[in-house]
């Protein structure tokens, strides 16, 4: 036991140093770009002592290295600073942990939908491979990587909430809120980013799981006259489960990315449309804040994956 | 090669591929509309014989307007794709051959890049460097750097012990010319294929970027952007967008065909989920 | 061996594997039988069609492979030509497999004991009368197939376990379904020889034990010699040469066969140059209109290329196919 935990804390301290190395990069690179913070936030006629005041509160004449610590030992006590310009003086710790939630609920939403989708089409395309069904499916997981999810959510919108009017086409219900409305509102965006990764998904599982039924072992149940139902899951699925997750848990940062465009079609109030507002605005304090997050939301479910896989994995847990 | 011509869906791919090439390449020239020409007594009117992709609010023809937005979509993807390929291939083969910190530095680099939802770290990047063409193909090329060093590099590292190299560098042969006459030539092909592949999801992010006002700025034409135009008057005129969207997936699709057509050419030799 | 019904009997069993569209004959209507309580040898180098015989029988071969034969007797039941799902029945009841690799053959992500408990939840609630308790216990199974620390192996997975534990394992489990006919395909080649030994000393004790039938498939003369009651020899997809084993091994008809044993003393005897049969079987053996050996034959015969022979007796239990040998 005592050998799973020395890995696991390895792996967290592993998880940190990238947050922090990360935290530097993000703050490092938002330093070198163009614009005066103070005149973003105070506007151009501010006076000269309004200016002076507001670099000396907020450190800005100090050199640079001693910046990044301040502003990362404020960071591990919640203070991201304040915003700028899309919504002066707020704290930005506060506006992510207000939108936080939303875009969490609609990655995992999102999440939850791929996985699904892909294990459906994913067996069906390994089990009857080489048929049409397989043709089919490997056909649609094709296209789906191929277009652009932003699109597919207003080809979504135009069927399903202009066309039939199932789902709303704008807003969000929060989830704190009604569960139920967060789950009806979030299904066409959910949807629209889980497509492209649940094709990209199927291919996976499809792939795993014809290596995984060409394997000795399967053949052997076959020959103890186990259930093909039993089989399947026990000797093929199970067995691919670990090289699916694998390569999945890779690809879940795409999952991230798709909320900062989807957030913004369906006018939900998460950590990517606020990213977007305050890379208009020139927000640079928000903007660092949502990077941040989103490099934690990545190294956070790149633990779990890795932890799910490990406990999956007999000859690595233990 | 032979192989590859009887790979029906590959083969679709390359066509769809050449296709498209030669209608970026061609169409503008082509078109008897320039992307900027307004016909307002033609204004938002559907798909016909006349504007086979319909026209917009302002009466330009939609298909001449994605030709010419495809030109420089696909300039920064492909751009940005192959510089990420040369100089990552370069890294991962320096890492691979020399190991020790070297590899262990680019190798945590390339995992901190990769920390980073490709999006949010493209959209970052445009922040910082400015909305314009150079720093979306800044951005893709940052995007892709990383993935195309952890490619070389783990290829490099299966090539490296085999026999031929292991003589090359028993004969004396300098390590750049190891490099790149012995081990480069054998890994070109899945660095090949990631970029086919790299390419296509460029050309999303990079309409992505434009789609939201942060990339490609007007009046330079962009995909996202006739897009985000698409976007404004979608309920009673939905064809902008929509074909707009569906040439992109058709474009893509042929590409990403291409890639796994390459992939399945290469297999078994190569084994690779993706 | 004994005046009953033969627990197995082929007759003419054919399989061709489809590439493409094209089929390849693997093959050829052979025809051998079992008795009860039997070890029938099945002797051959690689590429001979053995294993696919075996795997025929069990209807384990990969889609694009069809099996036909005349019948297929086995016990009461006649396999060629039945369901899937009645087939499905008999496996693992009465009919059993012994793989070559023991370490390919476990479910990685399970231990030795859920192996163990689902073979025998296989066997069910058909309790013999003379059931030993070995053959109902996970722990004793593992103590009769002689591995010394059950409790422990019992919690293992299979990468924990060496080759010859887990053929072991193996061997346990099949044995306690009790099938009437188990097929062994060289379960000993992947390990090395002094737990080859063991491993054959064990399926010999508990077959005669037992009295379960066994087609055991091997490229090696001396285990065939030691193990089984009669052989059959196969070559590129035909039986050439059957009967009992001493008859078979002592006094070879068919050249194939002479030349195999000849092989395999001069191995044993270490001699300066050792026996070699020139050439390889081929692809094109089988496509010969003749004989398929006669193109490697030392014995060959105009007529050898032409004509196909029959398998012809030569005593009546002893069978050979070679013209030399046709009255």
């Amino acid at each position: 036991m005592t050998t799973s935990l020395i890995w696991y804390s390895q792996r967290l301290a592993g998880a940190l140093l990238l947050a922090v190395l990360g935290a530097a990069l993000i703050f490092f690179t938002m330093h070198a770009a163009p614009g005066d913070p103070a005149l973003a936030a105070l506007g151009e006629g501010a006076t000269p002592q309004a200016i002076a005041a507001f670099r000396l509160r907020w450190h800005l004449d100090e050199p640079v290295t001693l910046q990044f610590i301040w502003w990362l030992s404020s960071a591990l006590r919640g203070q991201l600073g304040e915003s700028l310009t899309v919504a002066s003086g707020t704290s930005v710790a506060a506006l992510i942990a207000e939108r936080l939630p939303n875009t969490i609920f609609i990655g995992v939403y999102a999440l939850i939908l791929a996985v699904l989708m892909s294990i459906a089409a994913g067996t069906i395309a390994a089990l009857k491979r080489g048929r049409n069904a397989d043709v089919i499916a490997t056909s649609a997981a094709i296209f789906g990587i191929s277009m652009p999810d932003f699109w597919l959510s207003y080809m979504l919108i135009y069927v399903f909430a202009l066309g039939t009017g199932w789902f709303p086409s704008y807003g969000f219900a929060q989830p704190q809120v009604s569960l139920a409305a967060a789950i009806h509102s979030g299904t066409l965006p959910a949807l629209a980013i889980a497509a492209p990764m649940a094709a990209s998904f199927t291919r996976i599982l499809r792939a795993c799981l014809i290596e995984e039924l060409q394997k000795d072992h399967v053949r052997v149940a076959r020959s103890f006259g186990y259930g093909k139902f039993f089989v399947f899951v026990h000797f093929v699925f199970r067995n691919a489960l670990i090289p699916y997750i694998t390569v999945i848990g890779l690809q879940v940062r795409y999952l991230f990315g798709g909320t900062v465009i989807i957030e913004r079609v369906f006018g939900i109030p998460g950590v990517g449309s606020l990213m977007v507002d305050a890379g208009f605005a020139r927000d640079f304090p928000v903007i660092q804040a949502c990077a941040l997050a989103f490099l934690l939301c990545v190294l956070v479910v790149n633990l779990t994956v890795d932890a799910i896989c490990t406990a999956l994995n007999p000859r690595r847990a233990g | 090669m032979s192989g590859f011509f009887s790979n029906r869906p590959a083969c679709l791919g390359a066509a769809i591929t050449l296709v498209v090439i030669l209608a970026v390449v061609a169409g503008p020239w082509l078109s008897i509309y320039s992307p900027t020409d307004m016909d307002f007594l033609a204004l938002l009117s559907p798909p016909s014989w006349s504007h086979p992709f319909g026209t917009d609010s302002f009466g330009r023809d939609v298909l001449t307007r994605i030709l010419y937005g495809a030109r420089v979509s696909i300039l920064v993807s492909a751009t940005g794709v192959c510089l990420a390929a040369i100089l990552g291939t370069a890294a991962g083969l320096l890492s691979a051959n020399f190991g020790g910190w070297i590899e262990a530095v680019l190798m945590r680099a390339a995992d901190l890049l990769l920390s980073f939802p490709s999006f949010v770290l493209a959209l970052f990047l445009m922040v910082v460097l400015g909305f314009s063409i150079a720093s979306v193909t800044a951005a893709i090329m940052l995007v892709y750097l990383p993935i195309f060093a952890r490619l070389s590099r783990n290829m490099a590292t299966l090539v490296k012990d085999e026999p031929w190299v292991q003589a090359a560098r028993l004969f004396g042969q300098p390590v750049y010319s190891i490099l790149a006459r012995e081990i480069l030539p054998n890994i070109a092909a899945p660095i090949l294929v990631q970029a086919a592949t790299g390419i296509a999801f460029g050309i999303i992010i990079e309409a992505g970027l434009s789609f939201l006002g942060l990339g490609v700025q007007p009046p330079n034409p962009s995909l996202g952007s006739i897009m985000a135009d698409g976007r404004e008057y979608f309920s009673r005129a939905p064809w902008v967008l929509t074909m707009t969207g569906l040439a992109i997936s058709i474009a893509l699709l042929g590409l990403n065909l291409l890639g796994d057509g390459m992939r399945d050419l290469m297999d078994p030799k190569l084994r690779s989920r993706i | 061996m004994t005046a009953d019904a033969p627990v197995l009997d082929v007759a003419e069993l054919k399989t061709t594997f489809f590439n493409r569209g094209r089929p390849a004959e693997v093959v050829n209507g052979i025809s051998f039988s079992v008795g009860r309580g039997e070890i029938l040898g099945l002797i051959g180098e690689s590429g001979s069609g053995k294993t696919v015989t075996g795997l025929s029988i069990l209807r384990l071969l990969p889609e694009h492979a069809e099996v036909k034969a005349k019948h297929i007797r086995f016990g009461h039941h006649e396999l060629a030509g039945m369901s899937d799902s009645d087939f499905a029945a008999l496996r693992g009841t009465e009919l059993a497999m012994i793989f070559q690799d023991p370490v390919g053959s476990f479910n990685p992500a399970k231990t030795i004991g859920w192996n163990l408990r689902h073979a025998m939840a296989r066997r069910g609630a058909r309790r013999a009368k003379k059931e030993e308790v070995w053959q109902t216990d996970p722990l004793h199974l593992l103590q009769e197939m002689g591995i010394r620390a059950p409790d422990r192996t019992i919690d293992a997975y299979p990468h924990q376990l060496s080759g010859g534990m887990l053929q072991r394992v193996l061997i346990g489990m099949v044995l306690a379904l009790r099938p009437q006919l188990i097929v062994a395909d060289e379960p000993t080649t992947n390990l090395d020889n002094l737990v080859e030994r063991q491993i054959l000393d064990l399926i010999r004790h508990h077959q005669r034990r037992l009295g379960v039938s066994v087609l055991f498939i091997t490229h090696d003369l001396t285990i065939a010699r030691d193990l089984c009651d009669r052989i059959a020899v196969m070559y590129a997809g035909e039986i050439v040469e059957i009967g009992p084993v001493s008859a078979v091994l002592d006094d070879p008809q068919h050249p194939y066969a002479v030349s195999l044993l000849r092989t395999a003393r001069s191995l044993e005897r270490r001699e300066a140059s050792l026996f070699e049969l020139p050439g390889e079987p081929g692809r094109d053996a089988r496509e010969r209109s003749g004989c398929r050996f006669a193109g490697r034959c030392p014995s060959v015969i105009q007529p050898c290329r032409t004509e196909h022979p029959a398998l012809v007796g030569v005593s009546p239990q002893h069978q050979a196919r070679c013209l030399l040998h046709a009255q």
